[in-house]
């Protein structure tokens, strides 16, 4: 998606807080303080930063999130994205060097996964892990 | 013959020369578009032998050797090494140690013991023991992986296999094609092919996702190394 085919864009220089809502593809290029509802495709580009949640169809993403994405189709990481928050997508394609702090919840084949969701904080690691010495572990009989 | 000059030849014209043979010489070949002598072979082709890392099963110490060879003396230790590859395609309940590869074929099963090697190609039933791949373990489509205690340092999934961890486990590096879960800490890469699937929680430096994935996890990806949480 490039800005031909985006029909709303928000420039670099453009600073908006409020909610979006559009019916067809966005490009937000400038800062968003607030949410993104978006019928079709969203592209939030390298120099965007967005502190919302968004709620699209398709999202590619390379810009800074902090908010939650929540995709009917696909999500796409570019390496510079910046993601801190959750995504829920069918699909989802992350590129090396993306920043991702967050759950993800994508099932490429729309069975619910077997393992719950986690509710709880993240389980600490035993001590005495050492991540650049082998694995230790015990499998799940 | 042709000359240029009267009567003592001064120059002889070379083109004339020719001319003058009637065009027999003409038509053949000339000097300058004869095909070249054949140049000489490159020198600095040197076949040197191939080289391969290896680790003291005893005492972890890495090195390499040169070549082929059957064995080799840990530098650190001083104990021998074994650099076989062993193949196990039986019931085994033994040991086996070596800084080669060790690959558990379908149809055999191994019951208890330990195994310790670099790469650890597992297409069958481990239903106890120790397994240690100081280096790599390949899980294969179709393997039951339930030994008492196991080691790697990379893990590589294939796709139609499964494995699931009920404690936090620490990798180099993770290439899943297959069905993973449990909780991870990676140092290094973690990559989710087409098709594979990651369940539970994932921390690593980096992470790519093909199409076609699945990841439900809590992720926790750049941003630096991964740090582990000390006692």
């Amino acid at each position: 998606m490039d800005n031909v085919s985006a029909q709303t864009v928000i420039a670099g220089d453009a600073e908006i807080t409020g909610t979006i809502k559009s019916a067809g593809t966005v490009r937000i290029d400038g800062k968003l303080d607030g949410e993104l509802h978006c019928e079709k495709d969203a592209l939030v580009g390298k120099s965007a930063v967005v502190k919302g949640n968004l709620n699209v169809s398709s999202a590619v993403v390379e810009g800074t999130i902090n908010g939650n994405i929540v995709a009917r189709d696909r999500i796409e990481l570019k390496a510079s994205a910046r993601l801190t928050g959750d995504l829920k997508a069918k699909r989802l394609v992350v590129e090396d060097g993306v920043a991702f702090v967050g759950r993800s919840e994508v099932n490429a084949s729309g069975v619910a996964p077997a393992a719950p969701q986690h509710s709880a904080p993240p389980t600490p690691v035993p001590p005495g892990i050492d991540a650049n010495r082998p694995g230790v572990a015990f499998p799940k009989r | 013959m042709p000359v240029s000059g009267s009567r003592k030849a001064s120059i002889v014209s070379g083109y004339d020369l020719v001319q003058s043979l009637g065009g027999r010489r003409a038509a053949t070949r000339p000097a300058a578009e004869a095909p070249p002598p054949p140049r000489p072979a490159p020198a600095g082709s040197v076949a040197l032998p191939t080289k391969r890392d290896i680790a003291c099963p005893d005492c972890g110490w890495e090195s390499h050797v040169m070549g082929r060879q059957s064995y080799a003396v840990c530098p650190k230790c001083r104990k021998k090494i074994d650099i076989v590859d062993y193949t196990v395609d039986i019931d085994f309940s033994g040991t086996i140690a070596t800084a080669g590869a060790v690959r558990l074929a379908p149809g055999g099963i191994v019951h208890s013991g330990e195994i310790r090697a670099a790469i650890v190609d597992l297409a069958s039933r481990v239903e106890g023991g120790r397994i240690v791949a100081w280096h790599r373990l390949d899980l294969r489509a179709g393997a039951v992986c339930q030994p008492d205690h196991i080691e790697f340092r990379d893990l590589r999934l294939d796709a139609g296999a499964r494995l699931a961890f009920t404690c936090a486990l620490a990798c180099r590096r993770l290439d899943v094609a297959g069905d993973l879960e449990g909780e991870f800490v990676v140092s290094g890469e973690v990559f989710l092919r087409a098709g594979g699937a990651l369940r539970g929680s994932l921390r690593c430096a980096h992470l790519t996702v093909e199409d076609g994935a699945s990841l439900a996890a809590r992720l926790q990806v750049g941003g630096g190394d991964p740090v582990v949480p000390g006692p």
